[in-house]
């Protein structure tokens, strides 16, 4: 009886916690995970050809989903990466950037299986590698709202029975949402954006007039971005993060223990069979190194316990030259000819450098 | 699991809720199938071998001592046979890499570190049970004649964490014995298990990146921040352990298991000598009772002390005193961990603060009379707070550093002149750059200064805010417990770090 009582207390503590937790999860949810009005609109104005401004924090993954599942035609290219493809302004004359920040292994495939799902493959896919995505497999992904794609493109491209059931389950977008409604870091979150519940309850779109960078992100209709002022930084702020960010060990994308290539061997087996598959698929693909922070790459350099990172660019030449595949960009930016001052922030180059270092080409 | 999860928390209310249902024969059963359980969750399943190996040589020798036909040689023998494999177990998985290291710096060679993956707790259950078969082999304590019984005792899964290494007269025969549901002690521990989550998730975990800032950035962190870097580190450093502690012997309390204290107000302390025996008092308490005693009591040293003392009087004795204090603080210095920091750094600094202040007692009494100094007066008892605490601190350079020469760079820019324009731009970006960050920085000195009143109130009444909380009315307990959980989910930091003394 005296058990029951205290099992009685313990649940009159704890589901009045999860409810408010649960409801400002819910009515605040800062990464708009049950919330799509407004990515909903958002998509709506980018197929009708608009150019509209970022929210910031929208689920680009639902919003990809969204915009490709009405594309009336395939696009010929294809881009797929992190943040450090989406905002180059392409001369391509017809493509669909479906980059994601932070992209990983897993939203590789995630942003190729979308395509493959609606039947839009293209003739070219160029892929962003950076060097994070090999620490983890493609059943780990940043953005889970593109789940579904992943494992469609997992079960085409890898044997089915190699399937990680417990990832799988993990990653369902369900058991994420659920998860995240209780969630306490979520709740953090929810409590530091709080001042935003206005801008979700109104779900407007604004429509830019052009693609002049002005103070706010701006979305193209074929997914690419614009970058706005807001997130630029002086010369001498970005010297002054990137030497804080070194010595306080943050970039942990970039500052990677040695010997990485071959602790992830298993997800290098992923990245490669995706490749094949597509080259088999007679797509061409292109990879892309996209140049690093000089004060970060020097750090690597002089540094070989965190070194790990630079061992990819040397993989990726080797895969790549064995399978005829064209490397543009280069993480060294000495060879792509970019200082500090090419940089946007600390950890991208100005757009019109991103593409200088997108058409740099090794030859040998 | 970590024990700061919810995930544990449900683990822990589940088989609370099992084990006070079913009759006290089978509850330890239940005890040693979730320990178990615990460990192969939290471990690699392989692991459980060196763990296996521990529990059956020390219930094979235990198994001959019982044995009269078996001689005193060979008992002795057995005993440090045994002794040496457990021992032996826990050297390869946690030191090969300092012998490696140490050959490499004085040989000059290049040899490769090794990777091995130890069993969660081994530094702590391999001390344990060794205090076990010690026991028993001089007659303090009962044979545990169940082989299972005995891997209960080592591997109780609120004690593989962080501890406390508890003696098995106390511990063993309270998983056997019948204990009466007592709903006041349940819901105390559940108190004191929200206590530990407030003072680890809260307090420990928003200090350490402000920590890890002053001990990376150690070009700009200098001068007087040397010193205020290894004081948040010691504040962090106790309400990481101790958090745990509050968690861990919560958890305990829950199934009816009363397990040893491992703190005791130990910034209340007014020398590093009383401070040793307030802070991880286990651990103090165990390398006392089994490897000073015998060093003291050895016929090797019983003649060394004659000798002193023929030579230098009744302070000679001391001598001997001073020796075997030098061995055992190396000996914990290599306990906490498989670098020469925490050997020639932190335990060489304590041994000399602890030798230099007993040789020097004499004079500083003199000199404390000339000067008037009552002993009872508060400035006096502040005073020797604070320089325990300071003289910690210093210790805590070396525990906290990332290797020696690190640890000994930090110490010497402290007679560098910081830029302090700098030094507090950097930190208010990290620690209080906005109002969240503020709001977290406030609630961490309330916690902080609650904390500090229970140490204080510790002599008077241990239980104080037990008492407290149960003396108010319904309404503000319940406030109280609200309070408290939504302090850790608002304030505390989630998912992202282990304690402190779970690497060990």
């Amino acid at each position: 009886m005296k058990m029951e009582k205290v099992l009685k207390k313990i649940i009159y503590l704890i589901m009045p916690v999860l409810l408010i937790v649960s409801f400002v999860n819910y009515i605040i949810d800062p990464a708009n995970i049950y919330h799509n009005e407004l990515i909903e609109n958002m998509a709506e104005k980018l197929l009708e050809g608009n150019i509209v401004r970022s929210i910031g924090d929208e689920d680009e993954g639902v919003r990809h989903e969204l915009v490709v599942s009405e594309l009336k035609r395939t696009p010929e290219t294809l881009i797929v990466g992190s943040s450090h493809v989406i905002y180059i302004p392409f001369e391509y004359k017809d493509y669909y950037n479906v980059g994601e920040s932070g992209a990983k292994l897993g939203d590789i495939y995630a942003m190729i299986g979308l395509f493959d799902y609606y039947n839009l493959m293209p003739q070219k896919i160029v892929i962003g590698v950076d060097q994070w995505i090999f620490k983890e497999d493609a059943y780990s992904l940043r953005n889970i709202s593109l789940t579904n794609y992943a494992n469609y493109e997992i079960d085409k491209v890898l044997i089915p029975s190699a399937r990680n059931e417990i990832n799988y389950i993990k990653n369902n977008p369900i058991v994420k949402k659920v998860s995240e409604l209780i969630s306490f870091s979520y709740f953090q979150n929810s409590l530091k954006n709080f001042k935003n519940i206005d801008d979700k309850v109104d779900a407007t779109v604004i429509v830019e007039e052009n693609v002049e960078i002005g103070e706010f992100v701006k979305v193209m209709p074929n997914g690419s971005r614009i970058l706005g002022t807001s997130t630029k930084n002086t010369t001498e702020k970005i010297i002054e993060e990137s030497e804080w960010q070194v010595t306080s060990n943050k970039p942990v994308s970039w500052l990677i223990d040695t010997d990485y290539l071959n602790k992830v061997e298993d997800n290098i087996i992923q990245f490669e069979a995706l490749v094949d598959t597509l080259l088999e698929r007679g797509i061409t693909v292109e990879l892309y190194l996209p140049t690093w922070n000089p004060i970060i790459y020097d750090y690597c350099v002089k540094n070989k316990e965190v070194s790990g990172g630079l061992e990819v660019e040397k993989y990726i030449r080797s895969m790549a030259d064995k399978r005829g595949i064209l490397v543009r960009g280069s993480y060294n930016p000495k060879v792509t000819g970019m200082t500090v001052e090419a940089f946007w922030d600390w950890q991208h180059m100005k757009p019109e450098k991103m593409l200088e270092s997108f058409n740099y080409i090794e030859f040998d | 699991m970590d024990i700061t999860s919810v995930t544990y928390l449900f683990f822990v209310i589940l088989t609370m809720t099992i084990y006070w249902k079913i009759p006290y024969k089978f509850r330890w059963y239940l005890l040693l199938v979730i320990s178990l359980l615990f460990y192969f969750v939290n471990t690699k399943s392989y692991t459980f071998i060196y763990l296996f190996i521990s529990v059956m040589t020390v219930y094979i020798a235990t198994n001959y001592f019982e044995n009269e036909r078996v001689s005193k040689k060979t008992k002795k023998i057995i005993l440090i046979c045994t002794i040496s494999i457990n021992i032996g177990i826990l050297s390869v998985l946690k030191y090969s890499n300092l012998l490696i290291v140490t050959i490499n710096f004085i040989g000059k060679k290049q040899i490769s570190l090794v990777s091995f993956y130890s069993s969660m707790g081994i530094s702590f259950y391999t001390l344990q049970i060794i205090s076990y078969l010690l026991d028993y082999y001089w007659g303090a304590t009962e044979r545990e004649k169940n082989p299972c019984k005995l891997l209960l005792f080592t591997c109780y899964f609120p004690l593989m964490i962080s501890g406390p290494i508890s003696k098995h007269q106390l511990l063993g025969h309270q998983f056997y014995e019948e204990h009466e549901f007592d709903y006041g002690q349940i819901t105390s521990a559940l108190r004191r298990i929200g206590w530990g989550f407030a003072k680890k998730l809260v307090v420990a975990d928003n200090l350490a990146p402000i920590v890890i800032l002053m001990f990376e950035r150690t070009d700009v962190y200098t001068g007087v921040w040397v010193m205020v870097a290894a004081m948040l580190f010691s504040i962090e450093l106790y309400f990481d352990f101790s958090g745990c502690m509050d968690i861990v012997i919560g958890t305990a309390a829950c199934f009816g298991i009363e397990l040893q204290e491992n703190f005791n107000a130990p910034f209340f302390s007014n020398t590093i000598q009383e401070f040793w025996k307030r802070w991880h008092i286990t651990l103090g308490m165990w390398f006392k009772c089994y490897v000073m005693y015998p060093i003291l009591k050895s016929g090797m040293v019983l003649r060394l002390s004659e000798r002193c003392m023929r030579k230098w009087g009744k302070g000679g004795k001391k001598v001997t005193a001073y020796v075997s204090m030098f061995i055992v603080w190396n000996l914990i210095g290599l306990w906490h961990g498989n670098s020469w920091k925490f050997i020639i750094g932190e335990s060489w600094w304590f041994w000399s603060v602890i030798t230099l202040g007993q040789v020097f007692k004499p004079k500083l009494e003199r000199l404390k009379s000339i000067l008037r100094i009552k002993e009872s007066s508060i400035i006096w008892q502040l005073f020797q707070k604070i320089r325990t605490f300071i003289l910690f601190s210093v210790g805590m350079i070396f525990f906290n550093s990332s290797d020696l020469r690190a640890a000994l760079h930090m110490i010497r820019s402290i007679l560098i002149r910081p830029d302090m324009r700098k030094a507090v731009y950097i930190l208010n970006r990290d620690a209080t750059g906005n109002y969240y960050k503020k709001m977290t920085l406030l609630v961490v000195i309330l916690i902080i200064l609650i904390q500090i009143y229970i140490d204080f109130k510790i002599y008077s009444d241990k239980n104080i805010c037990q008492k407290f909380i149960v003396s108010k009315p319904k309404l503000i307990r319940w406030g109280i417990y609200f309070g408290l959980v939504f302090t850790i989910i608002v304030f505390g930091v989630f998912g992202q770090s282990t304690f402190i003394y779970y690497g060990f």
